[in-house]
């Protein structure tokens, strides 16, 4: 029964996959130097990057980095102006979104008011006259999925927000769709639910391991939670593509740095190397800042070093040659932690640290440490705004 | 909570409260004791009874009900079905090409209903179209005249529908054939119950173009009424004009209705 | 996200959808109209001819027709103004109980036709209406002594009243989508109310005090019911002079100048209203 509906697939939407949301190349993204402008505004520009199948990529950024509209190109709501978007060996530039068999949630669930739980589900089966047994098994399924299986006969103004993005998940997987897109699910969830529903995907991906999943956030924590690889937008360009645990610790940019959890980034010109040149010493404000040095600058180069907070620790008594000392400018207490931000000369460091038993004095003295492994030494580039 | 003092609020109140009852309350209370009323000699009428209804029922004039009714719900469903279809034509459509089209639709609304009947009567008073006398030139004028609203209702309701939404069904691979008949039209249900039964009620007060192309076995309401009151017949003019009201109250009210019942998602795909 | 604030592109189901309509439109409304306009100005013969157009737009009749309908047609708008802006403010700032039925009342003539409401007045306000019947049997005096109903007064009462809804609707819209804190903290600030209403709430409304009071232009220029119904003898418009010259008097050709004239006059006031309605935005005033 599924191998004649999986044909009948194959026909309107021109992609089947042959089992499940297996198939290896068939669910790979690619975007080849896509750019789309709007008269003279750029919104993407010569963005390449490829989606493996059962990965996830999320794509990070502020608001007007572009990151949507590389996700509506994939749906097929934006045409891109030069470049071509791939799915899979396939062409799908200039292809309807209806022929795509693509699956898409967006933030604000966007369920058919009309229709009940299961009839959302249902719809893109019934769309491509999808035989009703399977419907109905598919509708079950993918309700089982997301945990709603309960919900099927409700209307979507009866549900909470959590659980319409649970229905907008399932009514997207219930096509098997090629690859997942997920355009900012969670930001119109409030923080508990949006926790929860992080897991949730978490756990999904894990049963669907071969699921592509395209998913655009402006929340780091998803990101760094949820993503094989991050890729950071700015400006409609692509800024920095990694793992998301190297592009924590070693970020490639100060953009990177300091978007990703916000790092302490400091500028100065190097003074010294060490003998395997892999370590260079920065002299910042009449402070010594030893990090990894793994863009190869040389001595007299002008450089930045990139040192996490919570990388940052009150230093060991006695060690005086590694010690940054400096003074307490403000403490911003969090709860579980404390942030404080210290001055440095004319540098400010922020660094996390569980609170204190007495509360920190403003103006005290503090000595700093870090081990020079976890900070990142980088080319000059000027700060922005 | 604009007015703190309680005189002032007192005040205001009461001014504001005759002016509603003087132009608005009073109106309607008289029209109503005058379809009930036998006589009126002195300030007051008397001789109260529902003979005028009768009268109205058993009389040439309950026939224009009839004939209102007839052209008002022919004259809205081909206005409904012909703006529903132009306002999802022109919809992908932006810029000078729509802002054109737009215009033609609307500029029905613009032009005094005199003139439409008189446009109506020069243009079908000789063969070889002639429809001069017929009822039929009297629906095609109320047809006119309402198909500027139905068009300007549905135009408003699809720039409320979620886009998203529509999008979402495109993208599970809906063709555009079953996005509208699953999505769109389902979606635009009220607004086009709402543009139904507000073009019918419209219809039903149409009096400028009617009077100026009514055959003698085609008198609409409107023209009933006129014509009752022109020969000093006030009290089974009023009558009438009290059932005008209900029907069309009653219209407003079904169209309440529907767009409750509708938007409250009772209605289920399939 | 500034990257969607364009709008999204949705395919139309067939842009051909158009033409059934376009054609309905042309052949019932603007095919008559246009033989209306040709009728005016040219003769039997189908040559131009203005002289007989020129001629009726001399004519002391159709001068003192346009004369009437604009000095009603202003007057009522100004009345719809004040009397919405009065009735607007109260409905939406000075709760009172009933105050969702009055406004469901006041709405409800929007659909209701014009003329019924001349047919009211004439029981309260004509010669043997309740109040000049009661004023007469107080004082004594056999002339009733309020007569202004049977004038331009009468047709400008019934006007205001008829088409002051269509400036209350979006001028409550309007109010509605004005935070009210706004106002408590002006109160705060010791602001009392006329000040509140000149500096807070008329800057508010401005946007949809003209479309309404534009719509408001447009529909009394057209209006007929009211005029008919009133039947006052010195009391013509425009569209009672087209329905007159050419149902009474089976004068097509001067109805068709007239027409046309009015026709004019409606054209410049419909694009005041279009012109209004993009100066407000998505506010979506009522044309009926």
């Amino acid at each position: 029964m599924a191998e004649v509906i999986d044909t009948k697939w194959e026909e309107g939407a021109g992609l089947a996959p042959s089992s499940p949301f297996a198939g290896a190349a068939e669910q790979r993204i690619h975007f080849e130097d896509v750019s789309v402008r709007y008269g003279a505004t750029t919104v993407l520009s010569d963005f390449t990057l490829t989606v493996n199948p059962g990965e996830i990529v999320a794509m990070l950024g502020p608001s007007g980095s572009g990151k949507t509209t590389a996700l509506r190109a994939v749906a097929g709501f934006v045409t891109p102006t030069e470049g071509r978007v791939f799915i899979g060996p396939r062409d799908v530039t200039h292809v309807a979104p209806n022929a795509r068999n693509i699956g898409m949630v967006v933030q604000n669930y966007a369920l058919f008011p009309h229709m009940s739980v299961a009839e959302n589900v249902a719809f893109g089966l019934r769309a491509r006259r999808a035989d009703k047994t399977l419907v109905a098994a598919r509708v079950a399924e993918c309700l089982a999925l997301v945990g709603m299986e309960a919900f099927a006969g409700r209307m979507p103004r009866a549900l909470s927000g959590g659980q319409q993005q649970r229905v907008a998940i399932a009514r997207a997987l219930a096509i098997r769709p090629t690859v997942l897109l997920l355009d900012e699910p969670l930001s119109a969830l409030d923080a508990q639910i949006r926790r929860q529903m992080v897991e949730e995907i978490g756990r999904l991906h894990a049963e669907l391991p071969d699921l592509t999943i395209f998913y655009v956030t402006h929340d780091q924590h998803e990101a760094l939670t949820l993503a094989d690889r991050i890729a950071i937008m700015r400006n409609g360009r692509l800024a920095a593509l990694d793992t998301a645990r190297n592009l924590y610790r070693r970020p490639p940019n100060r953009f990177a740095a300091e978007f990703l959890g916000r790092a302490n980034v400091l500028a100065g010109e190097v003074c010294a190397l060490s003998e395997d040149g892999r370590m260079a010493e920065l002299a910042v404000d009449g402070h010594r800042l030893r990090g990894a040095n793994l863009h190869g600058l040389g001595p007299g180069d002008r450089a930045l070093i990139c040192i996490r907070p919570h990388h940052l620790t009150p230093a060991p008594a006695g060690d005086a040659a590694r010690r940054l000392d400096g003074r307490i400018a403000h403490v911003d207490w969090q709860g579980a932690f404390e942030v404080l931000t210290i001055q440095l000369g004319t540098a400010e460091l922020r660094m996390t640290a569980t609170p204190a038993a007495e509360p920190h004095r403003i103006g005290a003295g503090m000595a700093l440490f870090y081990d020079p492994q976890d900070a990142t030494v980088l080319p000059h580039e000027p700060a922005d705004g | 909570m604009l007015i703190w003092s309680r005189a002032g609020r007192r005040a205001t109140l009461f001014v504001a409260g005759l002016l509603i009852f003087v132009l608005y309350v009073a109106p309607l209370a008289l029209i109503l004791l005058a379809s009930l009323a036998g006589q009126w000699n002195g300030v007051w009428p008397s001789h109260f009874g529902l003979l005028n209804f009768v009268g109205v029922f058993q009389g040439a004039p309950g026939e224009a009900i009839w004939a209102s009714l007839v052209t008002g719900v022919v004259a809205s469903a081909v206005a409904l079905i012909s703006g529903t279809s132009a306002a999802l034509a022109l919809r992908g459509w932006r810029g000078i090409r729509r802002k054109a089209l737009d215009l033609i639709f609307f500029l029905p609304s613009a032009v005094p209903s005199v003139s439409i009947g008189l446009a109506l009567l020069v243009a079908f008073s000789h063969p070889p179209v002639l429809l001069n006398g017929t009822a039929l030139i009297v629906v095609i004028a109320h047809f006119v005249i309402v198909s500027a609203f139905a068009f300007g209702s549905v135009s408003a309701g699809l720039m409320q529908l979620p886009c998203d939404v529509e999008q979402m069904a495109e993208s599970l691979g809906a063709s555009s054939a079953y996005r509208l008949r699953r999505v769109t039209l389902p979606l635009l249900a009220p607004y086009l119950a709402a543009a139904f039964g507000l073009s019918i009620a419209l219809s039903m007060g149409e009096l400028g173009a009617t009077s100026m192309l009514y055959p003698p076995g085609w008198v609409t309401m409107p023209v009933s009424i006129f014509a009752l009151t022109n020969r000093g017949d006030v009290f089974e003019g009023s009558a009438l004009t009290v059932i005008l009201i209900v029907v069309t109250v009653t219209l407003l009210a079904l169209v309440q209705l529907a767009i409750r019942g509708l938007a409250g998602g009772s209605a289920r795909g399939r | 996200m500034a990257e969607v604030a364009r709008p999204p592109r949705l395919r139309p189901p067939g842009s051909a959808w158009v033409l059934l309509p376009l054609m309905l439109s042309a052949a019932v409304f603007f095919y008559p109209l246009a033989l209306v306009l040709r009728e005016a100005v040219t003769d039997g013969t189908g040559t131009l001819h203005l002289e007989r157009a020129l001629r009726v737009l001399n004519s002391h009749i159709f001068l003192a027709a346009l004369t009437n309908t604009l000095r009603i047609a202003l007057a009522s708008t100004l009345g719809c103004l004040l009397l919405g802006f009065v009735l607007g403010v109260v409905l939406t700032y000075v709760p009172f109980p009933g105050r969702a039925l009055a406004t469901r009342l006041i709405e409800t003539f929007i659909a209701l036709p014009t003329f019924l409401i001349t047919l009211a007045f004439t029981f309260i306000y004509g010669s043997a209406g309740i109040v000049n019947e009661t004023l007469m049997q107080a004082t004594g005096v056999t002339l009733p002594p309020l007569d202004f109903l049977y004038s331009s007064w009468g047709v400008i009462l019934a006007e205001v009243t008829v088409y002051m809804p269509f400036v209350l609707r979006p001028l409550m819209a309007a109010f509605s989508t004005l935070d009210r804190a706004q106002i408590e903290v002006a109160s705060s600030l010791g602001a009392r109310a006329p000040m509140i209403v000149r500096r807070i709430l008329l800057p508010a409304a401005l946007p949809a005090l003209l479309a309404g009071g534009s719509l408001c232009l447009l529909l009394t220029v057209n209006e007929f019911g009211i005029v008919l119904f009133i039947g006052a003898k010195g009391v013509i418009t425009l569209p009672l002079l087209v329905y007159s010259k050419a149902i009474q008097e089976f004068d097509y050709p001067t109805a068709c100048v007239v027409a046309s004239a009015n026709l004019v006059l409606s054209m410049g006031l419909y694009g005041l209203y279009r012109f209004a309605l993009n100066k407000v935005g998505g506010l979506n005033a009522d044309l009926v």
